[in-house]
């Protein structure tokens, strides 16, 4: 048992490090013929001159910044605004089909809409970061709530329980798990829109810093950033569902006391 | 016979359920403020009839419908390309046995990897061009398909190897099998994947300028032209609707036919 | 411990035997169902004693939940409920209700012990409340499991959660929604026997629901059957079985035998040929 664990850890790094002995092969010998294309050799390289500059971790704060800023804006939001739609009927037939609207819109589409707006400002960054997080929260807090159990709500309403208890003690735990799976979402979404901004023109953070080494014609610095953004959004992602086990499980370990 | 009790019935529908129409009428009384009462020389917020002039003016000048058109061409171009590689390689990757613990950690990572991060590298390598859009959009709207084909075919492939070795099913038969067994799961990837590429499409546009939708987008931001901007903020809205709804009639049969999926 | 329920301050009741804990009388109860006004129930009128044990049975579908839900407050109706002589106009002190559905009427997030006591904490002191749930996890037989989470249970044991979770709010009535439908046989019979334990030690008067013609004759003092759409009650029985029932002697006997004839020949007689649905 513990072996065949060991043996497939094994392998899962296997396949990462004979993709990169490909790469490298395939650009020393020629086979592969992009004027722009580093060699993993150049990435690594390029990587140590940048981790020993500031600015690489200036840039690297902002985005991490304003990707969370961003999310826990849209978490409050989603979360408060989910509850109640989710909670009346009348309401949820009242707005819902402009909900449905709003969150169809290509969320790329509403970059300019942005720009024009604030301008290339941080301010800008945080808004559309949280705009492209606020659905998917908003969304599963909905059908989470909506999704309760008619059993539950009649338990609720036999044991005489406040509307607030009800909310609190069925409700919420019961759609607990849809609006995790929303948070998770609207987590990277956050971040994508973030790097996005950044891309399109806020100066500063890791996609201010990538486009800037594509126009300086480094594209293995470029690489360098492209695998940072691809490792925050593998750290960010890992950790909220590392701290989504624990909420879970400390929420039946006080159940036990 | 007399009323004793009025008590509101807490039974609710199962949460799922199409909303009623009827929820657009905050959306058509915003925008009948905003058209009331909005300035004609607002920067930042033109009325809403501005926007309309500003998509027809564009339509004059002959530039909307080849946006439009090249906009689609990738798209499309892109879910066909993505749905045959990223079933093949699911299948593949689910149809071995070490296929997961091999590929899980790369797969996680470029998963992972955001889309807007690798335009700028792709258009350096490859050039602006629309060869590169379309490399892009595959590379982002292809992991739900993979993933999920991937997951079905390690589901069944215990049971449907069983029945494929018992009625003796060999060659293109059995490969017919189990593509039929994994068709709506691969087709809820494209479900998910298609609104992906309709972004990651204009985002390349945006990013490198090629013609498209995304180019409109950015020319009308970059010359301060909001009606244009709101004009064609719709317009992709409308398109996005339209990629829902053709994706929802093609996969309706189809999953009638086998069942839901998940 | 038998006159317990009586003492009992929450439900301070100072009802003697024979007095009735419901007084149903012409009650109506139209639902909307896709749009439409359906009348489900039309017209019932009976009465449920102190301490006793109705049994309403019926074809599925009749609208016996229904029935169920409306004593239980939850949703409106027209004519009169009295319960313990007050007009109901919503749940109920001392009422508590057993769904069918135990996966879901569970709270999955909770143990089996917090479970039980969701009906009982914040309304009583700390240590009463832990009292009331040992006592009725003790009842069940569920002591041992008072930390594990519902999922890790078997159905029967699930099932016996929600009778401990309705008990520890010390109730005066217990309404049952067919609890053991979706139970295997042998798990049936033997809730079946622990609910009479259960309910010889709490003392509680009971209206149980179900479709099974058997399961209604074991364990009922009287029983109700409901027919036709819109329901009424087609016909009333009492089941003058011995307290002490068991499952082999009980169900062998003539007596038991005779009174499920009869109700099976009514079944047939109000339900024309459907009798194989029943």
């Amino acid at each position: 048992m513990a072996q065949t664990k060991t043996k497939s850890r094994f392998i899962g790094w296997f396949a990462p490090i004979i993709l990169l002995i490909l790469w490298q092969l395939s650009i020393v010998t020629g086979i592969i013929r992009f004027r722009y294309f580093p060699s993993p050799v150049a990435v690594a390289q390029a990587f140590l001159r940048l981790a020993n500059s500031g600015r690489f971790y200036g840039n690297l704060s902002h985005t991490v910044i304003v990707t969370l800023v961003a999310w826990i804006i849209a978490t409050i939001l989603g979360v408060l605004f989910g509850l109640l739609i989710g909670l009346s009927l009348p309401v949820w037939k009242g707005v819902m089909a402009s909900v449905d609207v709003l969150r169809s819109l290509p969320i790329i589409a509403l970059v300019p809409v942005g720009v024009i707006i604030f301008g290339f400002t941080l301010r800008l960054e945080i808004v559309i970061a949280t705009y492209a997080a606020l659905w998917p929260i908003l969304v599963n807090t909905v059908s989470g709530v909506r999704q309760t159990r008619s059993e539950l709500l009649d338990i609720g309403r036999i044991i005489r329980m406040s509307r607030v208890e009800r909310v609190w003690k069925l409700i919420l735990p019961s759609a607990l798990p849809l609006i995790l799976v929303g948070l998770r979402l609207g987590l990277g979404l956050s971040l994508v829109l973030a790097i996005v901004t950044e891309i399109v023109g806020t100066p500063n953070g890791i996609g201010y810093a990538l486009i800037n080494a594509e126009q300086a014609l480094h594209p293995a610095q470029m690489f360098v950033y492209i695998l940072v953004t691809g490792v925050i959004g593998y750290l960010l992602n890992g950790l909220f569902i590392f701290s989504a086990r624990r909420i879970l499980s400390a929420e039946k370990s006080a159940e036990k006391n | 016979m007399r009323k004793v009790a009025r008590m509101t019935i807490s039974r609710r529908d199962d949460g799922k359920g199409v909303a009623p129409l009827r929820g657009l009428v905050p959306l058509v009384i915003l925008l009948a403020i905003w058209q009331l009462f909005g300035s004609t020389h607002s920067v930042f917020f033109p009325r809403p009839s501005l926007w309309w002039d500003a998509v027809v003016k564009i339509e004059r000048s002959g530039t909307l419908w080849p946006s439009l058109v090249a906009t689609s061409e990738t798209f499309i171009e892109a879910i066909i390309v993505a749905t045959l590689i990223g079933a093949v390689l699911g299948i593949a990757i689910g149809s071995v046995k070490w296929g997961d613990s091999a590929f899980n950690p790369v797969l996680d990572f470029l998963r992972n990897l955001p889309a807007a991060a690798v335009v700028p590298a792709a258009a350096i390598i490859l050039g602006t061009n629309s060869k590169m859009a379309l490399v892009i959009v595959v590379f982002s709207c292809i992991w739900p398909i993979l993933l999920n084909t991937r997951a079905e075919i390690r589901r069944v492939s215990v049971v449907l190897s069983n029945v494929i070795t018992n009625v003796g099913l060999r060659g293109f038969r059995k490969q017919s099998v189990i593509v039929g067994s994994v068709l709506p799961s691969v087709l809820l990837g494209v479900r998910v994947a298609a609104p992906l590429a309709l972004i990651v499409t204009i985002l390349a546009e945006f990013i490198t300028n090629i013609s498209g939708l995304g180019s409109l987008l950015v020319s009308a931001q970059q010359n301060f032209d909001s009606p244009e901007v709101y004009g064609l903020l719709v317009v992709a809205g409308l398109l996005a609707l339209f990629v829902n709804i053709v994706v929802s009639l093609v996969e309706a049969p189809i999953v009638r036919r086998h069942g839901p999926s998940v | 411990m038998g006159e317990r329920s009586r003492n009992d301050p929450v439900n301070g009741s100072l009802l003697g035997q024979g007095d009735s804990v419901f007084e149903v009388e012409d009650l109506t109860v139209s639902l909307q169902t896709g749009g439409v006004d359906r009348t489900i129930l039309s017209s019932l009128s009976f009465t449920v004693a102190n301490n006793e044990f109705l049994s309403v049975v019926g074809p599925s579908g009749t609208g016996k939940t229904t029935l169920l839900r409306a004593m239980a407050g939850l949703i409106p109706y027209s004519g009169s409920i009295k319960f313990r002589g007050s007009q109901l106009s919503g749940p109920a002190e001392g009422v508590a209700l057993v769904f069918q559905d135990y996966v879901n009427s569970l709270l999955r997030w909770r143990t089996v012990g917090r479970n039980v006591s969701l009906g009982v904490e914040g309304k009583l002191p700390r240590d009463e409340c832990d009292q009331r749930v040992t006592e009725a996890l003790e009842v069940v037989g569920l002591s041992k499991f008072k930390d594990s989470y519902p999922w890790e249970l078997s159905g029967g044991m699930q099932q016996r959660v929600q009778i401990a979770r309705a008990l520890a709010m010390n109730p005066q009535v217990l309404l049952f929604d067919e609890p053991f439908g979706s139970l295997d046989a042998m798990t049936r019979e033997s809730l079946q026997d622990e609910l009479l334990r259960v309910r010889a030690h709490y003392q509680t008067t009971c209206v149980f629901i179900t479709h099974d013609i058997d399961e209604a004759v074991y364990l009922g003092d009287r029983l109700v059957l409901l027919a036709g759409s819109p329901a009424t009650i087609k016909y009333q029985l009492d089941i003058p079985l011995s307290d002490e029932r068991n499952q082999i002697n009980t169900k062998e006997s003539n007596e038991f035998l005779r009174l499920r004839r009869e109700v099976h020949g009514e079944m047939r007689r109000v339900h024309g040929t459907n009798q194989d649905e029943v």
